[in-house]
């Protein structure tokens, strides 16, 4: 069935190939993102290899504003029905040196990364909730498993984003709404370009991620690690003993 | 700001990788911003799909700029088949947007794993070049950076000098951003294929010459093992677009869908020299046992791309690699000339595999393009150090005695007296360049041994 789906971040690495397969099945796409170029260019592209309906929604989730703006346009949009699932793809992540010196760019992870996101996907939940359905997708990180010494900054952000999912998740498993957290390992886009060897085994293409998500909605999963080696790795490093761990450099 | 990779880089043939530097734009933005800033990227270069086979995209010293997240088609009007997208945009996806709505590539090249803006650089050819010219007499606009950061349009009634520099003039007047391509309208997926044996190169020359004009796409393979009354020996492979008719009941009831093809990889470098004159001479007769004359139906994948259903063949020559030679002669020397190559190639028993010959056409008004009426013969030739070194002098020279022309887009080898032989209208496009880019900020290797840059 043709349905509208909602992808913040939409200019993102994961994004775009997400976009690319629901639009390949024929779902209706809303693009939102910080740059009204780049959505443009992306909408058109879907449009034009997959015949569907893409339109942008222009936000900047470090400015409460804007986010509250957002807000508004997603009640909008919820009123005349006209979404039926939401995902969740946008991030930052800074080097953790420079969040550790500049307060500020800490407080911009919080805010992009756990504070606008939880909102945003509380209003949806609200709408899903009361209509008894929809989707909501939220991109985590493995890096919310465990904090680290070298990454817990960005870490923070998104266990605190994991475990608002999983409790909306606890919340509305039977009220037919669909809460997936999904778990990236390393996935080659902008975001670790430079910091990852695209090639390795433990790095999946956006497409791979893509396609474990899209099986994630249709099987209803409710936490899926992508590649799904990172369920193992990241099994073994909350496993390890803090004695232990305090130990290693990670 | 944007991440920059040290990676090792080379063309198709993987002969004399280098260390770059390379970036990857993700976005429009992110594009203009490098362009803009001239100091920490005094050099810049596209780069495609690195389908060509030499140093045309790789560049020490500069920026390799990847264009993975240019990829967009931004529109398609399935009433008048122009198509507008992004330079990243490969071949293989206008096929897979276009053809279901009944549109074709105008032109397409021997793999469909090239990007627009590299189809448009090398001004590319394909089977049909004798009756539709390349890809760039298909090109309606193009949207340009240019070495200041400016943005230019331009076309053939439009800054049609700058236009048609940037038709082959291999990334060194601008980096191509958008393009505008108008596809040719088919009926079916399908072509009507004639094989025609022909024992030796007077039969073949004489077959293409005179059957040329029946088809619309005419490309033979060469044996080039054959000796003495058999050299030049040819499978011809002459095809027409086909009808709804030509189509078996099953191909008819999906005219425009071809299942898609079990794709095989070559896994690893072969050892070097696997590839030895007994394993070619082998493939050879078996090729030209099993291409007995005969006509068929085949799909647009199997006709135009064989190759592209093993990945990485370019492996199979090992490590060190190996070079094509494309070598074009005027018709009134062509048959001396490809006999001198051809005896040359078996005099120093370096065996290639795919020997491809075909007719050309009138050439365009791209001072760098390279057909002009003709015959062409593309060689791989493995690298197997100073002998194929001599061998590829004593072919440029059998080529700069008849009147003949190397291809930018295949060329690793070519020094600048040769290039300036070749290609006499050089300075013209060197005009061009000096408008646009008078510092040389788009540069790439080739460019740098074959003299392409601005001198003051
Ligand atoms: C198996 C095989 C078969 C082939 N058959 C044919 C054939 O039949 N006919 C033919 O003509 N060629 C043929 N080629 C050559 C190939 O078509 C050309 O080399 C083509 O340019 C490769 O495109 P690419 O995207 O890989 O570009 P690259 O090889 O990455 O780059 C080629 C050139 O294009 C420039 N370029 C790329 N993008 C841009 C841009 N956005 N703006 C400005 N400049 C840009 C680069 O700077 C470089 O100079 C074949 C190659 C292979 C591997
Ligand atoms: N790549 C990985 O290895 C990896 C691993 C685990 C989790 N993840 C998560 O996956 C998600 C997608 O990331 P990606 O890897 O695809 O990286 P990406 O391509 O760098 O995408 C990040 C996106 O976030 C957007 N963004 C940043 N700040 C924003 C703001 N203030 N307002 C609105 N949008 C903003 C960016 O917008 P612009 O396009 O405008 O810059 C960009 O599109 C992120 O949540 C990331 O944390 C990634």
């Amino acid at each position: 069935m043709n349905r509208t789906y909602i992808i913040l971040g939409a200019a993102s690495g994961i994004a775009k190939a997400v976009s690319r397969s629901l639009a390949s099945r024929g779902h209706d796409l809303i693009l939102a993102g910080r740059s009204q170029e780049e959505l443009n260019l992306l909408a058109k592209d879907l449009e034009t290899r997959h015949q569907v309906q893409a339109r942008i929604l222009v936000f900047d989730a470090s400015c409460r504003a804007e986010v509250t703006g957002l807000l508004e346009a997603s009640t909008r949009l919820n009123d005349a029905q006209l979404v039926d699932g939401v995902i969740l793809a946008y991030g930052v992540m800074f080097p953790q040196p420079e969040t550790e010196a500049n307060l500020d760019l800490l407080a911009l992870t919080l805010e992009v990364n756990l504070v606008s996101s939880v909102l945003v996907l509380q209003a949806f939940a609200n709408a899903f909730v009361t209509r008894g359905r929809g989707v909501i997708v939220g991109i985590s990180s493995v890096a919310g498993d465990r904090g680290r010494g070298s990454n817990y900054h960005y870490g923070c952000s998104k266990a605190g984003l994991s475990a608002f999912l999983d409790g909306l998740r606890h919340r509305l498993h039977d009220k037919g709404v669909h809460v997936c957290t999904v778990k990236p390992g390393f996935v080659a886009t902008p975001m670790t370009d430079g910091l990852v060897n695209p090639n390795s085994p433990l790095c999946a293409r956006p497409d791979q991620v893509a396609r474990d998500i899209l099986r994630a909605i249709d099987r209803k999963t409710g936490r899926i690690y992508t590649l799904w080696v990172w369920r193992w790795i990241m099994m073994i490093i909350r496993s390890v003993p803090e004695f232990l761990f305090l130990r290693t450099k990670l | 700001m944007i991440a920059l990779t040290e990676r090792t880089l080379s063309g198709w043939g993987g002969y004399q990788p280098l260390s770059c530097s390379v970036a990857e734009p993700s976005s429009r933005g992110q594009l203009r911003r490098i362009l803009d800033s001239q100091v920490e990227h005094p050099h810049v270069l596209a780069r495609g799909l690195g389908r060509s086979y030499g140093d045309s995209a790789v560049c020490r010293g500069g920026t390799v700029l990847l264009q993975g997240n240019a990829d967009r088609i931004l529109s398609f009007d399935r009433a008048t088949g122009l198509v507008r997208c992004e330079a990243g945009v490969t071949l293989a996806d206008l096929i897979q947007v276009c053809l279901p709505r009944g549109w074709f590539l105008p032109t397409t090249p021997g793999t469909k794993f090239v990007t627009v803006g590299g189809a448009i650089a090398a001004d590319v050819h394909g089977k049909n070049h004798h009756v539709d010219g390349t890809f760039g007499r298909w090109i309606r606009r193009l949207t340009l950076l240019l070495a200041d950061g400016s943005e230019r349009v331009c076309g053939p009634d439009q800054d049609g000098d700058l236009f048609w520099a940037t038709v082959g003039g291999m990334g060194l007047t601008g980096y191509i951003v958008e393009a505008e391509i108008q596809m040719r309208p088919c009926t079916t997926a399908y072509f009507r294929v004639d094989y025609r044996r022909h024992r030796n190169l007077d039969a073949t020359l004489a077959a293409m010459e005179e059957t040329d004009s029946d088809y619309r796409y005419s490309v033979g393979w060469i044996d080039c093992l054959a000796r003495g009354r058999h050299l030049g020996r040819s499978v011809l492979m002459l095809g027409n677009d086909a009808r709804a008719e030509d189509l078996s009941a099953q191909q008819a009831d999906h005219p425009f869908t071809v299942a898609p093809k079990n794709r095989k990889s070559v896994p690893i470098y072969f050892p070097n020299m696997a590839l030895n004159r007994l394993s070619v001479s082998l493939f050879n007769e078996v090729y030209f046992a099993a291409h007995p004359d005969r006509s068929s139906i085949v799909d647009f994948d199997t006709y135009f791309y064989p190759l592209d259903s093993i990945h990485h063949w370019n492996r199979i020559y090992g490590r060190r690699g190996f070079v094509q030679y494309q070598a074009l002669f005027p018709p009134g020397t062509a048959e001396k000339g490809l006999r001198a190559v051809l005896e040359t190639l078996g005099r120093f028993g370096l065996a290639s595999f795919l020997a491809v010959i075909k007719r050309s056409g009138p050439a365009n008004p791209a001072p760098l393009s390279y057909l002009y009426p003709g015959y062409t013969l593309a060689l791989d030739i493995p690298n197997v150090g100073e002998r194929m070194l001599e061998m590829v002098r004593q072919l440029d020279k059998i080529l700069l005695h008849e009147g003949g022309r190397l291809y930018l887009a295949k060329d690793s080898l070519m020094s600048e007296d040769t290039f300036r032989a070749m290609y006499p209208r050089r300075d013209e496009f060197l005009a061009v360049k000096r408008r646009v880019d008078p510092g040389n900020r788009f540069v790439s290797e080739q460019a740098r041994r074959v003299g392409l840059i601005v001198t003051s």
